[in-house]
This record gives structure tokens, sequence and C-alpha cells, in this order.
């Protein structure tokens, strides 16, 4: 596998902060100011009191200058929790320009910039069923620790992403990222489950080029690096050409499935630069209302 | 659609084969992929999990099994038949005389080639339709005479055999000109390699003829130096590149020399076996190697006996035909000018009998005569006498290259010439000189007396004499020592002996029927022995029949002598249409999609 974290990678994080920080500027999400007034100490505006305030956040001074009894409305600053799902299945280990490292990538950028803006990231790892979340991260400090993390992660054993989402608890609502090449059958489970919990569903969707070219010739026995479920076929023109039909209505299947459930969708292919991804792919990231 | 042949079908064999071949051809190759999940979605389509799963959809197996049984449809050469509804009767003349055994193809010869076409052709014949079968070489043989039976017709063309005689189809045509007069429409077809004119004939000429490299010996002929035999052999190449082959000297079935020679395309050799010793009876030149005609390859010769000729010349004097006489090898010349002491010579048994102005009573009954200025007439009769007059020559053996000879005669008798005989000299249409064969002996009557003629002081007179006297003594036992297959060979048996028997070249005996006969079965190639008990002793003699040169070489085949377009010579029968060459093309077109298949593959 590629060295997932090098210098160039490091070195385009800053201009994926400020290309995805616009878009968040305008969202809910994270270490920005909450549209909801509540209790802080940043001021926001005064609205006259109305019966049932809270008579502690009376400002008196404003009643003394103006005698009317006005409330001081505060920011209430709210962190935003920022949930990331990365499919470590060994279907993802797979490709020249491998789909791990691509995914891992991804998902420390989206990391990097999730803790800029002092959001909780929880960066869950889905595997064979299994939810692996160590524990939340925040701050900037907190992103050496993710690298750490994704640098160690295996891609290995089959994809059941349903049964690893189940095992998540979502306290709040938040913004849900997953990274995954969407072989599973159960994906629509999977958005209605996060949808049912109230997550602003992105689905970045990871594919190898040579998934989408495939060039076989003669008889293959085509092994599933996940079930090692074997398939003996007779490549022809017209059996590859049936097999891009099926990668393109996947293709379009996965665009409906994030329209149905008000997703983002962004396919990836691994072999894209970094600037591709950063300026074009993730860039689209922007949280709805 | 029918097939000329059923054999290939037994290659469909190979089908199962090409399948089996298909099923082992290629082992799988180990691919991991990320997830079969997306190959799922067309494993219906085109998987490939059995055997026979592994054939569906398979075009290249489908591609290469049409193309190999497209390929065994054609080597069945499959024709279409159309049936030829004109005529009411149709006349099949085949050629078969000795070119005809050439060979056609690598299979065939041209008679083989020819009965099958024209079996093809009985075949596409309508029902009814009245057929006739003519043989055709030196003579016409009617085999079948307007026979509405197909497979009748068919079995008599299959049991058409080949023959040796020189010949074309000119005989058949002449024959077939005579049948026609009594139908009012026939279709005339015939199977030759020589162009013949179809004028005043209904039909078509199919052509048997395709070059071919062949060589012949054409003539064998011997001579005697100095106690040794010399023989002479002259190769014919009518191939188109010069040829170098082994020629073998046989005498009788002994080796005795080989040479090589190399002839020029189109050329002949002529070489020579010098210092043989042989005694036998029969000599044979072969060539080694293959060619178009094997039986040209071989031609013999027969050795006779040289024995001396006894002739009594019954004369007053005649001192130019006495020196004329000593010109003729191998003749003892007795003269006696006494014609009442002839019934003592009788005794003698002479080969000839010359009398000259002067016959006796009673005529030797064996024995050959020539009578010069006599009348005979319980022999011949003469008409009336002229003077004066210029005698020619007629064409016969004996004026052979002596066309131009004609001399002055005072006195001469014109003379009746008898049936059996032939006109050598003439005077005008008056015949004053004749030669036949009566009773088994030769006679040869001239009318006048050389003393009143200036013959004697013409240049060809020795020549005429040899001539005369060579056709009067040739009548040993045979009459021909080498001839051609089917001609006829004058065998002269001593009377009251037993009867002469033939060996043929097959070994089978044959006791001829009479002493004196003339000898027609002589359709086999080689030597014919001929032997009778006489007194105590047996006389042998033999004669060859060899291959006619003639017949090694077509000059004039009807292709050739035709315009291209020309309806009436054709290369096959019509209402046939070969489908060999249609389907060769279909094969190569499948060939050609199978190649594109096999690259967007």
């Amino acid at each position: 596998m590629d060295k997932i974290f090098d210098s160039e990678f490091y070195s385009k994080l800053h201009t994926l902060r400020m290309s995805i920080a616009m878009h968040l500027a305008a969202g809910m999400s994270g270490g920005r100011k909450s549209n909801a007034k509540g209790n802080s100490v940043e001021f926001s505006d005064f609205r006259e009191y109305q019966l049932g305030d809270d008579i502690r956040r009376i400002d008196w001074n404003a009643y003394g200058r103006f005698d009317k009894l006005y409330i001081k409305l505060f920011m209430e600053e709210k962190e935003g929790i920022f949930q990331i799902f990365l499919d470590t299945s060994k279907s993802m280990d797979f490709g020249k320009a491998n789909k791990g490292v691509c995914a891992a990538r991804i998902a420390a950028a989206l990391s990097y910039v999730v803790l800029e803006n002092s959001d909780r990231l929880y960066l869950n790892l889905l595997k064979e069923g299994r939810l692996e979340c160590p524990k939340s991260y925040t701050g900037k400090q907190s992103f050496s620790k993710v690298i750490d993390y994704l640098e160690n992660v295996k891609f290995e054993g089959a994809g059941d992403l349903l049964s690893g989402i189940h095992l998540k608890k979502f306290d709040r609502r938040g913004m849900s990222v997953l990274i995954s090449d969407g072989y599973c059958e159960n994906m629509e489970e999977v958005f209605r489950y996060m949808k049912f919990k109230n997550q602003d569903i992105v689905f970045v969707h990871v594919l190898a080029p040579e998934e989408k070219n495939p060039f076989y010739e003669g008889t293959v026995n085509l092994i599933d690096s996940e079930t090692a479920g074997e398939m003996r076929m007779t490549m022809s023109a017209s059996a590859l050409k049936t097999y891009k039909n099926s990668y393109q209505n996947f293709i379009r299947s996965m665009e409906l499935l994030c329209k149905k459930y008000s997703a983002i969708y962004i396919p990836v292919s691994s072999d894209d630069s970094l600037d591709a991804l950063f300026f074009g792919a993730l860039a689209r990231i922007s949280p709805r209302r | 659609m029918k097939f000329l042949h059923l054999w290939p079908f037994f290659l469909l064999l190979l089908i199962p084969i090409i399948i089996i071949m298909y099923l082992l051809k290629q082992k799988a190759v180990e691919t991991p992929i990320s997830s079969l999940f997306l190959w799922k979605e067309m494993y219906r389509n085109v998987e490939a999990n059995t055997p026979w799963e592994k054939l569906k959809k398979n075009w290249l197996l489908i591609l290469q099994i049409i193309t190999l049984i497209v390929l065994i449809l054609a080597l069945t050469s499959p024709y279409i038949i159309s049936h030829n509804a004109g005529a009411d009767h149709a006349v099949i003349v085949i050629d078969n005389s000795a070119s005809m055994n050439a060979m056609y193809d690598e299979n065939q010869t041209r008679l083989e080639h020819a009965l099958e076409e024209a079996q093809v052709y009985v075949r596409n014949l309508k029902t009814g339709t009245g057929i006739s079968v003519l043989t055709s070489n030196s003579k016409a043989t009617l085999v079948l005479s307007n026979s509405d039976d197909k497979t009748q017709a068919i079995n008599e063309l299959k049991a058409i055999e080949a023959s040796y005689v020189a010949g074309d189809c000119v005989a058949g045509i002449e024959m077939v000109k005579s049948m026609q007069t009594q139908w009012d429409s026939v279709e005339t077809v015939c199977f030759t390699d020589t162009h013949v004119s179809m004028e005043q004939v209904e039909g078509y000429i199919v052509d048997m003829y395709q070059p071919v490299n062949n060589i012949s010996v054409d003539y064998v002929g011997h001579g005697v130096n100095n106690g040794k035999l010399v023989v002479l052999a002259k190769i014919s190449n009518h191939g188109s590149e010069a040829v170098s082959t082994d020629v073998n000297l046989y005498g009788d079935d002994e080796l005795l020399q080989i040479k090589n020679v190399t002839v020029d395309a189109d050329a002949s050799e002529v070489m020579y076996f010098e210092d043989i010793s042989f005694e036998g009876n029969a000599l044979c030149v072969e060539l080694t190697g293959q060619d178009a005609i094997k039986e040209d390859n071989s031609c013999y010769d027969v050795l006779e006996d040289e024995k001396v000729t006894k002739v009594l010349l019954m004369t007053e004097a005649n001192l130019y035909l006495e020196k004329a006489l000593t010109l003729v090898d191998g003749v003892e010349v007795t003269k006696s000018e006494d014609i009442d002491s002839f019934a003592e010579f009788t005794t003698q048994k002479f080969d000839l009998y010359i009398f000259d102005g002067m016959v006796p009573d009673v005529l030797p009954t064996e024995g050959n005569m020539i009578f010069m200025n006599v009348r005979y007439d319980d022999l011949y009769k003469t008409v009336s006498p002229m003077g004066g007059v210029m005698v020619s020559t007629a064409k016969h053996t004996t004026t052979e290259y002596l066309e131009e000879l004609s001399f002055g005669v005072s006195s001469v008798y014109a003379l009746e010439k008898p049936d059996w005989a032939e006109t050598f000299l003439s005077v005008g249409e008056a015949c004053v000189g004749f030669i036949g064969k009566k009773d088994g002996q030769t006679i040869c009557v001239m009318g006048f007396d050389f003393h009143n003629s200036d013959l004697p002081l013409k240049m060809e007179f020795p020549i005429l004499i040899y001539n005369i006297v060579n056709e009067c003594i040739s009548s040993g036992l045979l009459g021909e020592n080498v001839v051609n297959p089917g001609d006829t060979v004058s065998v002269n048996g001593k009377l009251n002996v037993g009867l002469p028997s033939i060996t043929k070249p097959d070994g089978s005996v044959e006791e001829l029927a009479d002493y004196r006969m003339n000898y027609t079965d002589t359709y086999g190639l080689g030597v014919y022995v001929v032997d009778q008990e006489q007194d105590s002793d047996t006389v042998i003699s033999a004669f060859a029949v060899n291959f006619p040169a003639s017949e090694s070489v077509i000059t004039q085949s009807p292709s050739s002598m035709v315009q291209e377009d020309s309806d009436d010579v054709k290369t096959t029968v019509s209402g046939m249409l070969d489908l060999r060459n249609l389907i060769i093309l279909i094969a190569l077109g499948l060939l050609g999609i199978e190649w594109i298949a096999y690259i967007r593959r």
C-alpha cells in the first residue's frame, strides 16, 4: 500500500481547509456560531422581554436608559458533531491506486478541517459488522492522533456496513460522512438508519479505475477479495460491455439513493490527484439545514 | 443438390474433436478482484461455469464448425441439377482413343472423367429421353441404342474401357449423322480431347483436354553393325519443360542397356544403343518416371531371323531386271529361260516367281508371283493393247516417294484390275500395273515389257523394283512386325499342318481359326508371338503393338479450336451447376468473419 500521508498531503491540507471552510461557514456544524440563541458569553442582539423569559437575562442597563425591559440575546456556541465512517473491508484494499489509501486520505483531510473548526470528530471504522470508534477527537492538537490512527488502519475482512452502523449511538444531530466503495447489498438500510438518526449524510464513493474499465482476456477465475468466492467467466467484448452497463447502473443507483435521502454524493476515483480531491470532490461538501 | 463424392462426410467426425478441443482449450486464470458485487449482475448472461455453458454463444466455435462443414461440403463436389428439357433423344459419344488415357487430373484419366461427366449428364436428362451411347476411336461402336432406361445407360457407360487405338470422335459423329435422321429432336454430347466438327449435329463438345506433361517413345528400330545390334529410339517430349530421364533397353525381359537423355520442351531426340548382343525376339525401350500417359513410355521392336528369299526369274533376257534384283538384300535369284522346266523348279518352293514374257500352264500354289508382259486370263484380264503412251504411278506403298515417276512405253496392255488388287501404274484411267493378295499369295502384274519402255533408264527404276520385290517377299508367317493397336496383322500360315496360335502380351493363347487370316485382336500393347507346327519344326514369329505416337500429344484440343464464348465446347455437361467454387468462397468468407470476430473479442 502507498504511504498514506506524505509531505504533499500535508502541504495540501491548508488549501483544503480554505476551500471547505467557506461552505462550512454557512452551515450549522462545527466550531461555528450557532444560529440558535442560547447561554453564551458572546452578545448577539436585544429584544423586548416577553413573558416566560429568564429574568436573569434582562439587561438592566438598557432598562435604565430606555425604560423598557430588554432581553440580551447571546450566541449559543454549539460544538459540531462529525462522524466519519470508513469502510475498512478487504474490498477497499484494491487497485493500483489503492482505494483504501485514497479513503484514508479523504478521512484525514476531512478530520483536519473538522478539528480546525473546533468541532468534535468521531472516526468510525466499519469492519466485518463491527464498529471501531476509540474516542472522539476535538481540537487541532488531536489531528496527529487521527493521523496515527488512520495510518494503522488495516483493510481486511468482509464488509457489513449496516451491522456496524447499527452499533453506533448517535447522540445528537450531526454530519455523517460515509467513505466506502458501496459494495454492500443493504446500502439503503444504512442510509435510512443514518437519516433516522438525524444525520446529514455525505457519501464519498471510492472506486478504483480497474473497476470502471476492467481489462481481462480469455477465461478468468474471478476471486472475491472479501469472501474468496470464485466466478469463472469467459471474457468477451460483450461480457465487458455488460459489466460496464452494470457499473453505470450501480453508480446511478447510488446517486438516486443519495438523492432520496438528501445525501451528498461524492464519487471519487482512487487515482484522482489530491488537487482534484480537495478542490473538486470534497469542496462540494456543505451541510444542509 | 447432389454430390459427386460422399467420402468427405466421414470428416464430420472432426466436429466433436473441435468441440472437445474447445472445452480443453483454455485454463482459467486466477484473477483477484475487490468484489464480485458487480460481476454477479452480469453473471447470468455470460458465465461459463460448466463446460457446456462455456459453449453457449461461443461464436468462434460456431463459426469454426460451420466453416468445417462448408469445407467438407466443398470436398464432396456438390452440384445442382437443372434438367435438360430440350431434346427427346440424347446421343453420348465417348472418345475412347489412346489419348484419352492421359491423366485429366491427379486422380483420373480423361476417359474416366469423361465417363463420370457422361453419367452426370444421363442423370440430368428428363425421364423418358431416348439415350444412345457410342464409343469412338478409329471407328465408332454403338454401345446402347435409344434406351430410356437411365440405369442401363449408366451401367453401359461404366462398362466402357480404355483403348489404345488412335483416333478421335470423327467416326462417332459420322454415325450420329446417320442415326439422327430417324429422330425429330436429338442432342449430341461428345466427350473428347480432340476437336471435331459438329456441323449438321445438334449438340456440343465437352472438352476433356487438359494440358499435360508427357514424354513418349515414338519409335524403336534396329540394324546390324559388325554382327552386333544397333537400336534406335526416338524420344519426344510433349511437355512445356525440358526433361531428363533414363532410357532402358530391354531384350525380351532382360535389361540390356541404360542411357540418359535430356529432351527439350516440345522437341524430340534420337538416341542409339550400340554393340548390343541379343538373340531373342523382342526389344523394348522404356522410359523411367511418371507422366500423363504411362503406356507411351514403352515401345517395342521385333527381331526377325534374316532368311534368304529364293526368287525364280523366268525370262529370256532382262538384264535390267537382273541388275535391279541384285540390289535387294537377302535375295537369291535363280534364272531360267525354259518355261517347260518350270515344273521341276516348283519342287524347290521359291518364295517369289517372276514371269517375264512367259508363263507356265499351272501356277504354283505357294509363293508370290510377278507377271510382266504376259497374259493369263485365269488370273486376270487384259483389256486392250495400247501404244506410245506415258505411264505414271498411282498411289500405293510400292510407289511411295515415286509420285513424280513417269515413263514412255511403246506397247502396253491395259489391265482389268481385280477386286483383290490395287493399281500402282496407270495410263490415264487405265490400269497397266496392279498388286494385291489372293489366297495368301501376293500377285503383281505389269502389262508391258521393260525393253519397250524407257523405265530402266529412269533414276527411280531400281527403287520401284526394290519396292515391288519387297512387297512380294514380305509374306512370312506374319505380314507385319510392328503395328498400332487395332491394326490388322495378316497371318500366312503353312497349309495342311497345325493351325497357328497366338500368345498375347497378357499370356493368353489363342488358336487361329484358319491358316491364313487377318488377325484383328491387336488392342493390347506389347509383343504377340505367333507359332505354327510345320512338319517337325515349330515356326515362330512375333509382332509388336505399340502405343500410337500420334496419340501422345493432342495438337487440336476442342477449346483451342473455338472462340472463348462459343457454346459448341464446354468443360462440363450442361444442366450441372458446380457449387464447389461457390462453397469455397463462402468458406473463405466465414474464415474472414471468424478472424474479425477473433480480433474484436
